[in-house]
Parts: structure tokens; C-alpha cells; sequence
């Protein structure tokens, strides 16, 4: 059985993929009968580091967590201590944190139907998704003063006011996105070509989806309501009126409509939002940190994101843990991939949108005695060390 | 003794009116049109193509140098050859592919309707030396000892048989028409009657699909899907052997342009012939346009959905004129 298939590997370093990750794949001609999936490339011990900073200076340290969800961790971050220093965050922040939470949704779905439409070779569609997805970060360069990883969010509050000629520029450009997002759903229902690339292809079951615990678009395209901003609403969700798109299929296809249509949604949350703006402080000052836990958690653009911080009365934090949403959607992978083509197999990745840096932890695996173990920082540096001495003393 | 020497110097003569012949054929060959005019021609074609899709893409698209540049660069580059490659066939499959499609141009007509070197049934040379350049990098792909290779080449072998039967089925609809199996009477036969894009379009349609699917343009780049098999057979080339590739490649796309043009709307000739080969020059660009534009609308097919299309679609289509052309014959 072993011989007759061959083994394709997928990484950790692919062209389609932007980020180091290996799925060792075995093929029986073009069909996938078993894959292996290996995480770890670009662990940065962000959680142990955190440990050594204050918590003002954790903002920006999980802030980089992710180059697209650069809003969303230090935003549950936030949240998380805000809710152990116990302070109730000036309405306007929780309006303008829900404006900058709902932009980033739309430029990070822009750019994974960009990529998708580059991984079925449909560069066209990366081009022109791209494209929209510039008017997004226009904004984000006008109101944040960044592109990307646009320090928005403090503790207590955010960091920049919501100006006036800002509100006019994002109701302008609400409507450009709007009628770009109108024309992709219409290019993509239209063209049989796509069509055939996306339906059926890595379909979810919805007992799988609940199976692997799978979050955001990818449990909505297979069938679950779920959804922190409805389920648990923070920020200013409570106050805004949207829907959450589902789909039964659970395949590609159902994956972008999910996406495409929380667009729609998150342009009407900006506008309702902006019209709604509240005035008054945009941050609370946050006196002294009490001993406690918080946990908090907020809808990434690809899903649930997790964080919880231990506080000791210290201005650093005890412990934190994070989890990102590609750490609960990318087992579900294996179900997805196997029975399709390796045509197949990279669009089926790419639907579930992974962010590998947000995901990754180092485990080391002992397959001889079948035990598994997680690494510390330290143990890390040690091996780090051993490794450049002995390099040192080879050359 | 006589008999050796009359024997020898016969020999000799042959060889030396060869030699007159030859070095003709050597410039026919190695200049115009072939390599250097025909990679020119082609380079220059492969760059309208990528600065029309980039237009379509909202792109500003590459200087016009630089097909010349990616060239000339790998040129400068280091070609290795993998360890467990099997070398000999891994560097063959580049000379190969370049000089089948190299001498493939002497056997198409460009500005004329006369090809350099014609002779009777090079029309089936002709497809023969057209499919050589994707059997070379089929066994070069295969050879390389890289799974993304093996698969791509696969896929090549795949698309080949998907493709083939429409391009021949196309062609031999002609070749019956014309009664003639020399690709200058076909193109004769059309100035003096009727060009054959009005009188056999399914046949030019699916000529020009299986043309876009021969030279691996997008919806048909599937055997070296970037995003899938990062270069398919071309995985393990670098450096001189890629280059020989895309050389073979750029000659492959003028040629088989060329062809289009000869097949199905030659002329009309001038009688000088600067001004004949620049106007099919312009058609050839002409016929860049409606690929770009192809290729800029659609993702990539997946190659069980490219088998069934150029089995059912095109094969109907390249039938339909094939039946129509039989019964005009016998009518």
C-alpha cells in the first residue's frame, strides 16, 4: 500500500504559500489518499516574551502576531486586561475600535479573495482584489498613519481620534468597496470556469465542522451559526444591526460566498458605526492592575481569536496565551484534502484563509516513544546556542 | 577500381552540391527564419502577451526588453543538474526541444506561400516537430527525479493527448480540402479561392484552443500550475537549460502563430517581400489579442476538466468541419 503512492511535498517553503508550513501529501496519481500536516516553522515564543514586557508594551508585541490581523490581537488583548484592571472603555473607543475591527475584516477578505483567485490561476482576480483592497488601506494610512499594524488600540481606549474629514473619506470609500465587492460576486457566480475550480471542492461536513471545532468563515460555509460579534458581542457589536451569512455546503465555493458576503456586512457595521459615532473620551486612564485572569475573545477575519492574561499586581503580565483562529481551522484540513486532486489541494488551504505565524507552537515529537513535548523559551535558546557554537566550531 | 573511384567521385559531387544547398539551409536554419529571427519575433510576441494581460490586470506590465533580459540573464546563470537525475536526458531534453522547434520553422510558411525548405507530406513532419518540444520536456520533467516534476510531466503527457487529436483533426480537414499534404498548396489554395477561417471556422477554433493549450498559456498552464506543482517539469531547470526552454518556447509561440496564419488566413501577398512578412508580423500580433484576453479572464482548469472539454468541445467542433470537408470532397 505504502509503495504504490508517492509522497508530494507541500512546503515548507511554496510558491503559493506565503508562509513557511508543510503538508506531506500521498498521491495516487493526481488524488490525495493521505495527508500529514506539519506546524512549527515560524514559532516566535510571542507568548513567553510577553511575560518579560508591560502591558503597554504587550499591545505592540501581540500586535505582531499577525501581519493581517494586526487589530483584532491587540485589540482582545486589550480586553483581556481591561477586564481584570475592571475599567468600562468610552463608548466613542468602543465605536471607533468596532470601525477599525470591521475595515480590517474587509481588507484581509479582499486579500484572501486575491489569493485565492491567484492559487486557482486566476491572477486577474488577485489583481483586481488587490486593487480594492487599497482603498481599505488608504484609510487605515490616513486615520492610523499605517498601512499595516496600525497601533490603534490601548489599554482603556484606543490611541487616535476618529476625525471628521475621516468619517466623510470611509463613508466615500464604503461605497467603492461596496460596488467592487458587488462586481466580484457577480464575476464569480458568473464565470463557469471559477465555478468549476471551487464547487465541491474540500468540502466540510457540517459533523466534521463540529468535529474539529472549526471557527469563523469556515464553520459558517458549513452550516454553524457562530459568530463572537452576534454570540458574545464586545465593543460596540451590541449596538449594530447585521447578518451573518451562512452556508450549508461546506466547500470552496461556500467558503468565498461566506467571505464575500461578510463584506457587504462589515461596510453596513462601518456605516452605521461612523453615523453613530458618540463623542467624548476616546480613552479611560487605567489607575493600578489588580491581581486576576481575563479572558477575552473578539471575530478575526478568519475566526475566533482567544486571549487570556494572568495578572500578579505586577505592570507585567503573569502569563499569556493566545490563540489564533488558523490554530483551530487548519486540522480540519485533513478531512478536506483527502479524495480531492493535487489541483485541488492548495485552494482547499487557502479557503480556510491560514495565517501560519498566528498559529504556530513548537512540539517536539518523539515517535520512537510516541510522546510528544512542548518546548520553552529557555530550552529553545539553549538549543539555538548549541547549534551556532557547534556551527562556529565547524567553519 | 573504376568502379570505387566513379562510386567516390559521385559521392564527392553530391557532397559538394550539398554543401551549396547546405549553406543556404544553414542560414535558413540558424538566422532567418530560424533561431535568431524566429526567437526574436517570438520573445517580442511572448512580451505583447504579458503587457496585454497586464493591461487587462490593471498592471502596468514589462518594459519591451524584458523577455530579452529574463533570457539573457539565465544565460549568465549556473545550470544544475540534480544528483539523481538521469543527466544525459535531463540536458538533452533542452537541446532537443529547441532545435525541433528551430527546424519546425523552415517547414512554415511565413509571407509567403512557400515554406523555406517544402517537400511532399511535410505537413506530418510538421506535427511531428511540434509535438517534440512537449515530449522533450515530458521525459526532461520525468528525469529531473523531483515529484512536482514527475507530476507536472504527467500532466503534460495528459494535455498532450487532449489536445493533439483536435489540432490534427483541424489540419487534416485542410489537407483533405486542398487534396494536398504540402502546407504551401494549402496556403496556395486559399488565395486562389477562399481563405479557410470563413469556409472552416469550428476547424480554426479549435486549431487556435489546442494552439493556446500546446504552448501551456492560461486557461491551459496546467502542468506547470505555479500555485500547484511550483514549476511542473521545469521544477529542477535553472540557469542555460531554463534558457534553452524558453528559447524553444518563444520559437514554438511564433511558429505555431505562423502556422495559425498559413492554415487559415494567409495573404493577401504584396510581391515584395519585406512588406509581405511585415504584414504577418501584424497578424501574428492580431492574434495575440483575443489569447491575452483569454487568458486574463480565466483560472486555470484542472486537467480532468481539460481532458473531458478538449475531448467533447473541441473534438465536435474540429469533427463537424472534418465531416463537412469529407462530404465535399466526395460531393
Amino acid at each position: 500500500m505504502k509503495r504504490e503512492c508517492t509522497i508530494i511535498p507541500m512546503g515548507p517553503f511554496h510558491p503559493a504559500l506565503a508562509e513557511p508550513e508543510f503538508f506531506k501529501l500521498s498521491v495516487k496519481g493526481e488524488k490525495i489518499i493521505d495527508v500529514e500536516i506539519r506546524i512549527g516553522y515560524n514559532h516566535r515564543g510571542i507568548e513567553k516574551l510577553a511575560e518579560g514586557l508591560t502591558y503597554n508594551q504587550c499591545i505592540f508585541l501581540v500586535e505582531r502576531v499577525c501581519g493581517i490581523c494586526s487589530n483584532i490581537h491587540p485589540l482582545c488583548f486589550a480586553q483581556a486586561v481591561e477586564e481584570i484592571a475592571g475599567v468600562e472603555v468610552p463608548d466613542r473607543a468602543k465605536y471607533i475600535r468596532t470601525v477599525i475591527a470591521e475595515l480590517e475584516r474587509i481588507h484581509s477578505h479582499f486579500l484572501w479573495l486575491g489569493l485565492a483567485g491567484h492559487i486557482i490561476g486566476f491572477d486577474t482576480l488577485l489583481m483586481w482584489a488587490w486593487k480594492a483592497r487599497e482603498l481599505v488601506l488608504d484609510i487605515f494610512e490616513t486615520v492610523t498613519g499605517n498601512r499595516q499594524s496600525y497601533a490603534m488600540n490601548a489599554i482603556g481606549g484606543v490611541r487616535r481620534d476618529l476625525k471628521k474629514e475621516h468619517i466623510s473619506k470611509i463613508l466615500k470609500t464604503m461605497d467603492e468597496a461596496e460596488r467592487a465587492t458587488k462586481r466580484f460576486i457577480k464575476a464569480i457566480s458568473g464565470d463557469p470556469v471559477t465555478l468549476s475550480r471551487l464547487k465541491g471542492v474540500g468540502v466540510l461536513s457540517n459533523e466534521d465542522a463540529k468535529k474539529y471545532c472549526v471557527v469563523g468563515p469556515v464553520a459558517r460555509a458549513s452550516g454553524l451559526k457562530i459568530d463572537i460579534r452576534k454570540d458574545y458581542p464586545y465593543a460596540a457589536y451590541d449596538e449594530m444591526d447585521f447578518d451573518i451569512p451562512v452556508r450549508r455546503d461546506g466547500d470552496a465555493l461556500a467558503k468565498t460566498e461566506v467571505r464575500l458576503e461578510e463584506l457587504l456586512q462589515s461596510i453596513r457595521i462601518i456605516r452605521q458605526a461612523v453615523d453613530a459615532l458618540p463623542n467624548g473620551d476616546i480613552k479611560c486612564e487605567v489607575k493600578e492592575m489588580p491581581e486576576g485572569e481575563g479572558l477575552s475573545r473578539g471575530e478575526a477575519p478568519r475566526g475566533e481569536d482567544l486571549h487570556y492574561v494572568v495578572s500578579n499586581g505586577s505592570n507585567m503580565p503573569e502569563r499569556v496565551k493566545i490563540r489564533a483562529p488558523t490554530f483551530m481551522n487548519l486540522p480540519s484540513i485533513k478531512p478536506q484534502l483527502i479524495g480531492n486532486t493535487i489541483a485541488d489541494a492548495l485552494i482547499i488551504i487557502g479557503a480556510i484563509d491560514p495565517c501560519f505565524c498566528c498559529t504556530d507552537r513548537l512540539t517536539v515529537v518523539d515517535v520512537k516513544e510516541n510522546r510528544e513535548k512542548i518546548m520553552s523559551s529557555d530550552e529553545l535558546l539553549q538549543r539555538s546556542r548549541k547549534k551556532s557554537s557547534a556551527d562556529h566550531r565547524g567553519s | 577500381m573504376n568502379f570505387y573511384n566513379a562510386r567516390e567521385k559521385n559521392h564527392l559531387q553530391i557532397i559538394e552540391d550539398r554543401d551549396i544547398v547546405n549553406w543556404w539551409s544553414l542560414f535558413h536554419l540558424l538566422v532567418f527564419p530560424g533561431l535568431i529571427f524566429a526567437a526574436t519575433i517570438g520573445l517580442l510576441l511572448l512580451w505583447l502577451l504579458r503587457k496585454l494581460i497586464a493591461r487587462f490586470q490593471w498592471r502596468v506590465g514589462p518594459p519591451i526588453y524584458q523577455c530579452f533580459a529574463d533570457f539573457f540573464k539565465l544565460l549568465f546563470k549556473e545550470s544544475i543538474v540534480p544528483a539523481d537525475a538521469n543527466r544525459i536526458v535531463f540536458i538533452l531534453a533542452s537541446f532537443v526541444s529547441l532545435s525541433a522547434a528551430t527546424v519546425a520553422m523552415l517547414l512554415i510558411p511565413i509571407g509567403s506561400s512557400q515554406p523555406f525548405q517544402g517537400f511532399m507530406g511535410d505537413i506530418i513532419v510538421l506535427i511531428y516537430l511540434l509535438s517534440i518540444p512537449s515530449i522533450a520536456i515530458i521525459l526532461g520533467g520525468s528525469s529531473s527525479s523531483n515529484p512536482f516534476g514527475a507530476v507536472g510531466a504527467s500532466r503534460e503527457m495528459v494535455l498532450m493527448i487532449a489536445y493533439e487529436i483536435g489540432l490534427i483533426l483541424s489540419i487534416l480537414t485542410l489537407a483533405i480540402d486542398a487534396g494536398s499534404l504540402m502546407i504551401g498548396d494549402i496556403v496556395k489554395y486559399q488565395v486562389s479561392n477562399q481563405i479557410y477561417l470563413i469556409r472552416y471556422p469550428f476547424a480554426a477554433v479549435a486549431f487556435f484552443i489546442c494552439v493556446q493549450a500546446k504552448l501551456g498559456i492560461t486557461p491551459f498552464d496546467i502542468p506547470d500550475a505555479k500555485t500547484e506543482l511550483i514549476a511542473g517539469p521545469y521544477t529542477e531547470y535553472s540557469g542555460r537549460l531554463l534558457a534553452l526552454f524558453k528559447l524553444s518556447h518563444a520559437i514554438l509561440f511564433f511558429g505555431l502563430m505562423s502556422m495559425m496564419i498559413s492554415l487559415f488566413f494567409p495573404g493577401p501577398f504584396t510581391g515584395v517581400y519585406i512588406f509581405d512578412v511585415l504584414i504577418h508580423l501584424l497578424k501574428c500580433s492580431i492574434i495575440v489579442i483575443p489569447i491575452s484576453i483569454i487568458a486574463a479572464v480565466n483560472p486555470r482548469l484542472k486537467i480532468n476538466h481539460a481532458l473531458r472539454f478538449f475531448w467533447i468541445f473541441v473534438f465536435i467542433l474540429a469533427a463537424v468541419d472534418f465531416a463537412r470537408a469529407l462530404l465535399l470532397v466526395i460531393a
